[in-house]
Order: C-alpha cells, then structure tokens, then sequence
C-alpha cells in the first residue's frame, strides 16, 4: 500500500457494497437546509464508476417527471448516509450511456438472478478455467 | 527555523468534518537537518544550512566527507541554505521535527515546476490565437504581429514570443496545512503544489502577524 493510499484508507468508509454497474442504487444523502438536517433518498441505475479510493463516485440516473436526472455521488462521502443495492442486472459494458437515448420500457435492464452471489463474486474479464483443469484441483 | 525540505508525493483528496471535498497534496519529509549557521560576521550573510535525505558513501567524495566530518554529521543528499534563518544552538545536527506545522498553518511552498520545453504563445502566454476560419491559413496558433514599423522599427523588449516554459522555481504562497502526521513524517496541504511527483519543495512557515 502507497503512501496515498495508507492516508486515504483513513478517510474512507469500511461499509461500503460492491456496486457494479446497472445495479439499481438508494442513496441516502444527507442534506443540511438552514440548522435542519434531513435525509433524502435517491433511487436509480448506477451508470458510471469513476475513480478508484477515496475518489470513487457512482452516477445514478433515473428519470422523473419525464426528465433524466443524473446525480453523481463520491461514495465515500460523509454527506452520503449509506447505499444500498437494490437489485443487479446484466450489463455488458463499463459505461451504460446508451440509456440515455432509450426510454420507457426500452430502457429496462435484464435482472440477474442471483444477487447474493455476484455479490460475493468479482467479476472479472478472466477465462473461466477448464472443467477438466477444476476437476484435478 | 521555519523553513523544511519535503517531497511531493501526489495528490488526493479527503472529505472534511462537514463533508466537504478537500484536494490536497502530501508531501513526506525525510531527514531534514540544520547542519551549519551562517552569520553576517563570519560569512557576510545570515542562513542556516540545512540537509536533506541520506547520501551513500559511495557517492560522497573526499572533499565532501570532509566537511561532514568537520561538522560531525552523516552525508545528506541535498544540501541547501534557508537565508535569513537561524537554527538554534541545540538544534543543529538534529531532524527538524514535524511539529514546526500544525493544521490550520499557512504555508508558502516553492518548488521546480514541470518543464514544458518549448512552448508556443498561447500555453506560454495564454494567447488567444487566430480565428480558425475567415481567411486564417498556416498560423491558427501564432502570436501576430510583434511589432510597429519604421518608428520604432524594432521588436520592442519582453515582448511575449515562443520559448522555454516551466522547469523554473515557483513559490506558490498561503497554502493551507489540513493535516500533520508526525509519525509518519507527512504533510497534507490544500491545494496544489509546483512540480512533477518525487520533486522536492521547500515549506515555510507564514507568520500570521506582521513582523
């Protein structure tokens, strides 16, 4: 671990999921009006990953009123209470910008299955290893 | 003594009490010691001469390990002098200790900046350049016309053209400390800070009253 790294590590938040791409996102950010605090939750797909650490921010779209309302997070944030995943679904690139041009139901994503696992798993570009290779191990 | 040597290490950033985003620098001191004072009596000017890092046997010469045994210390990798800066007695041949800073200091770092080589008028300048249509051919980024004619029929002198840019010492003033790791000899300070990563900055102290 470098030097940025270590000093990053004190400011970053342990708790924070696994967020892939596609995956349908609450943000709780916290918002300070005047003396009063409140929490306000924003619920869409996760579009963009951008940055690595402390630097991590997630752009959650969703569409209100008819309008594409983008919002970038820095998850490590102190003003971010807390994101919870509230469904995966299968995407094929890094970056889902296409959804901007789709709409209503073209702009659905396919779900996957298995939420807990691809959870637990990374997903990498990696070959899977050969059935016969998995056997001896 | 108000003045350390340090090395820029990159920068980050990290989010204040209120949640607010901080960009800041780290910088890492290694050994940074007072070797010698100077003073108007003896040298005809006041400084301290101050060395940083550790430097090989191998690497120092004989003239060099000299005057490090005159005045009993280790070789260092770099030996600079803070003018109009005195250590104390005591402190000489001693590392400056971190806790020259605290959070919340101002600070004016200088620093050698990243040298662009040969740069044209409007990275070395910000000049505006030509129009890109309407009749421009061959000079979209020249800087136009230098000069009058007859009178005065010369360039006049400073006027702005291409040349080297950057590589040269920078002070940049009034940087704020967020953050003093004594431990692990670090600095943060908000903001940027001239120079490529691994360059080595000088940090010193601004008052905060008028002397």
């Amino acid at each position: 671990m470098n030097l940025i790294q270590q000093i990053e590590s004190q400011y970053m938040k342990k708790d924070v999921p696994d967020i892939h791409p596609g995956d349908t996102v609450k943000v709780s950010v916290r918002i300070v009006e005047g003396e009063k605090e409140r929490i306000q939750v924003v619920e869409g797909v996760v579009i963009r990953i951008r940055g690595g650490g402390i630097r991590k921010t997630i752009t959650v779209r969703k569409v209100a009123f008819n309008v594409g309302v983008e919002r970038i997070f820095p998850v490590h944030s102190p003003k971010v209470e807390k994101v919870e995943i509230v469904k995966r679904a299968k995407v094929r690139r890094a970056k889902l910008y296409y959804l901007r041009e789709l709409r209503g139901k073209a702009a659905r994503l396919k779900e996957l299955k298995k939420p807990t696992q691809a959870g637990k798993k990374k997903r990498t570009r990696t070959r899977r290893a050969k059935p016969k290779a998995a056997a001896k191990a | 003594m108000k003045s350390i040597l340090g090395k820029k290490v990159g920068m980050t950033h990290i989010f204040s009490e209120k949640g607010d985003c901080v960009p800041v620098t780290v910088i890492t001191v290694d050994r940074c010691v007072p070797l010698l004072n100077k003073t108007v009596e003896q040298d005809g000017y006041s400084a301290v001469l101050v060395g940083y890092g550790e430097r090989k046997a191998k690497h120092t010469n004989k003239p060099l390990q000299g005057f490090y045994d005159k005045i009993k210390a280790s070789p260092a990798k770099i030996l600079t002098e803070f003018r109009d800066q005195q250590a104390e007695e005591d402190a000489l041949g001693k590392p400056v200790d971190l806790g020259l800073f605290q959070s919340g200091d101002k600070v004016s770092v200088v620093g050698v900046s990243k040298g662009k080589g040969f740069a044209g008028v409007v990275k070395r300048f910000n000049f505006g350049g030509m129009p890109a249509s309407r009749g421009t051919h061959e000079s979209f980024r020249g800087g136009g016309s230098v000069g009058m004619h007859t009178y005065p029929g010369r360039v006049l002198k400073g006027k702005k053209m291409p040349g080297r840019m950057g590589g040269e010492k920078i002070n940049v003033k009034n940087l704020q400390v967020v953050q003093v790791d004594s431990e692990k000899n670090v600095i943060l300070l908000k903001g940027a800070v001239p120079g490529a990563r691994g360059g080595i900055v000088r940090l010193t102290k601004v008052s905060n009253t008028k002397d």
